[in-house]
């Protein structure tokens, strides 16, 4: 798990060719934006099953650990470990386990509202479209006036099909090293 | 005001300590969860004076790398130094108290103290003073000045720290419970190492909730994780008749406590066949299996090959779970995953959780993949059986707030036979589910706090 294996990962990242970024006046920025708004409405609205009608099969979503490092070893993004590190089908059995299962975590839910914000669109001509954004989760629980917070920068591949734009690809570049939320019974 | 009496502690309020762990009427009082004069003892009493889990030797591999972590409340570095040791240092300059260390992993040979620029080594070691001539002359005696330094341990890997140098060694203290560690930890040749960083979150619920739980309360999976079977992830896992075979163990010295699990199938038409099926159990495969024979004694085989440790607590908060389990993609199928879950003190109503996954070293690559993925969908902090834990605790901790719920009982009432015929060291109970593991954690926890 050492830093610098970490930083290695990154490199490769980094070293992969930068699309161009898409004009906030083009249509296909705005299909972006509104795919974003609408997953976000349906994720406040506990509404799972239509959720994952947005992703794509072979979807890959990911949320590494996060830690403080000095400057000079990078972001602090540590991808040997990940709070998420899912597929479909694993995203799906959450899913029906908040929506059909005995549980209690999210029985009585939480009730969550996710601000998505700064989203930049860049492609590179292909049928995937790499959209950055950041999120803002606000999460209250029971009669607790304090809200808990996960603050994140969401890097994603939306895949242009036949059915529309699905998510093929997710990180959540989260910004505690500590999460700040009792636990990820959630979808970011 | 505080007294300590030869019968014991008396709280504050005049409440003997030995009133809120009663094994007559097995049961505790439920301000044990939220006392602040009480979490005060404990950081005293028993974070000072027990071996404390600080992470596993894979984390800092190479000379010079460290990780910072805490004992009780006190933040600490774990380096190995340039002498390739593991050493557990205060993260407090010697000189004025500020933090030598700030990231929380890297390598690096020295840490520098950010307020008067005074160096340390890896080892604690004072090496130099920002202008020392103009500021001390030759009167500082370096060597007086090095930082604060924990007793360190090392089992199976995992690295232990400890305050006390009166305290027994590690050795000592895993000389009877290592028996069935020895299945989880130490089964092959080139150990285990860590799946990555630890997932840390806070849960707002006391330390002591996780450890309760963890140590052997498998009454509460029925209900709690019944969505498990309800989802087709683990059949059967809320029916009480599959738990017939589980022997639950405590150990009176330690306060450790664990469940082992004869429910899995050992085909036992040869030995051989034996050993490669309870091997598979563990997460590994048969080429493993040779290692496992040689290592464990004849003694532990007989439990071994009949169900393996499952689930248990080493006092006072590191959790262990081990378990052959769906990865939770039914695509994926079957894995395994072995967990542990650090639960440590972060004032009397939180705790701070770090949860690492191990796997075997010398494992196939996509199969330590596939239990890395499984420790952390079950486990880690979106973990789908950790999940629900949580939000229980912290229900309780929310309702003992009042004056009559801190002084409610927490009651333990389920007591079973002792089983005279069992193999093993420890006090153990073939006939699950019980309750007597708790009793004996928090008999531990009462007569460290009254020591």
């Amino acid at each position: 798990m050492t830093v610098l294996d970490d930083r290695r990962v990154e490199q490769e990242t980094a070293a992969k060719p930068k699309p161009e970024f898409v004009p906030m006046t083009s249509p296909v920025y705005a299909e972006a934006v509104a795919w974003l708004f609408e997953e976000a409405e349906l994720l406040d609205a506990n509404d799972f099953y239509a959720w994952l009608e947005k992703l794509h099969p072979e979807v890959h979503y990911t949320m590494p650990v996060r830690a403080t490092v000095r400057r000079a070893d990078g972001a602090g993004v540590l991808r040997g470990n990940h709070h998420f590190d899912e597929t479909f089908n694993s995203l799906s059995i959450r899913a029906r386990r908040f929506l059909e299962a005995t549980e209690y975590a999210e029985d009585p839910p939480s009730r969550m509202r996710r601000f998505v914000s700064n989203i930049r669109v860049r492609t590179d001509g292909s049928d995937d479209l790499d959209v950055r954004s950041y999120l803002l989760l606000l999460r209250s629980r029971a009669d607790s006036p304090a809200f808990e917070i996960v603050c994140a920068e969401r890097r994603d591949v939306l895949r242009r099909t036949p059915d529309g734009l699905r998510l093929a690809r997710r990180e959540i570049i989260v910004d505690q090293s500590t999460i700040g939320t009792v636990n990820l019974a959630l979808f970011l | 005001m505080l007294q300590e009496h030869l019968v014991g502690t008396i709280l504050s309020d005049g409440t003997p300590l030995d009133d809120l762990v009663d094994e007559q009427d097995l049961s505790v009082v439920a301000r044990v969860m939220n006392d602040p004069e009480i979490y005060d003892l404990e950081l005293k009493k028993l974070f000072s004076r027990e071996w404390l889990f600080m992470g596993h030797e894979s984390e800092i591999p190479n000379k010079g790398d460290y990780v910072a972590r805490r004992m009780g409340e006190d933040p600490v570095i774990v380096t190995r130094a340039r002498d390739g040791e593991i050493h557990v240092l205060l993260n407090i300059c010697s000189h004025r108290g500020a933090q030598v260390c700030q990231a929380e992993c890297g390598n690096a040979t020295t840490f520098q103290c950010p307020y008067h620029g005074w160096i340390y080594d890896g080892t604690g070691r004072l090496l130099g003073v920002t202008a020392e001539r103009e500021a001390l002359g030759d009167r500082l005696d370096k060597s007086a000045y090095a930082l604060q330094e924990a007793r360190v341990g090392v089992y199976h890997g995992m690295i232990f720290a400890n305050w006390d140098p009166a305290a027994p060694s590690l050795e000592e203290r895993f000389a009877t419970m290592g028996f069935y560690y020895d299945m989880l930890f130490g089964l092959t040749d080139n150990g285990l190492e860590v799946t990555g960083p630890p997932l840390r979150w806070v849960e707002n619920t006391n330390w002591k909730f996780a450890s309760d739980n963890l140590v052997g309360d498998g009454y509460h999976t029925m209900s709690v994780h019944k969505s498990m079977d309800q989802l087709g992830l683990v059949p059967g896992f809320a029916d009480p008749t599959l738990t017939q075979n589980v022997t639950s163990v405590f150990d009176e010295a330690t306060g450790d406590g664990l469940e082992n699990f004869g429910i899995f199938p050992v085909d036992d038409s040869s030995e051989d066949a034996a050993w490669e099926q309870a091997t598979f159990w563990m997460g590994l495969t048969e080429d493993f299996a040779p290692q496992a024979r040689r290592r464990l004694s004849a003694q532990q085989a007989e439990v071994f090959l009949k169900g393996m440790p499952g689930v248990g607590n080493i006092f006072p908060n590191l959790a262990w779970l081990a378990l052959p389990w769906p990865t939770g993609d039914p695509d994926e199928g079957m894995s395994y995953m072995l967990v542990i879950r650090l639960a440590e003190p972060y004032g009397p109503e939180q705790h701070l959780v770090s949860v690492w996954g191990l796997v075997a070293r010398d494992l196939d690559p996509e199969l330590k993949e596939m239990q890395r993925k499984t420790s952390l969908r079950m486990f880690g902090s979106s973990g789908m059986l950790e999940q629900d834990d949580a939000q229980i605790w912290s229900g309780t901790q929310k309702s003992i707030r009042g004056a009559q719920g801190r002084n409610r009982r927490l009651r333990y009432p389920l007591v079973k036979p002792r089983n005279p015929d069992w193999p093993g060291p420890g006090y153990a109970r073939t006939s699950f589910p019980d309750e007597m593991n708790q009793m004996n954690f928090w008999r531990r926890w009462r007569d460290l706090l009254n020591g």
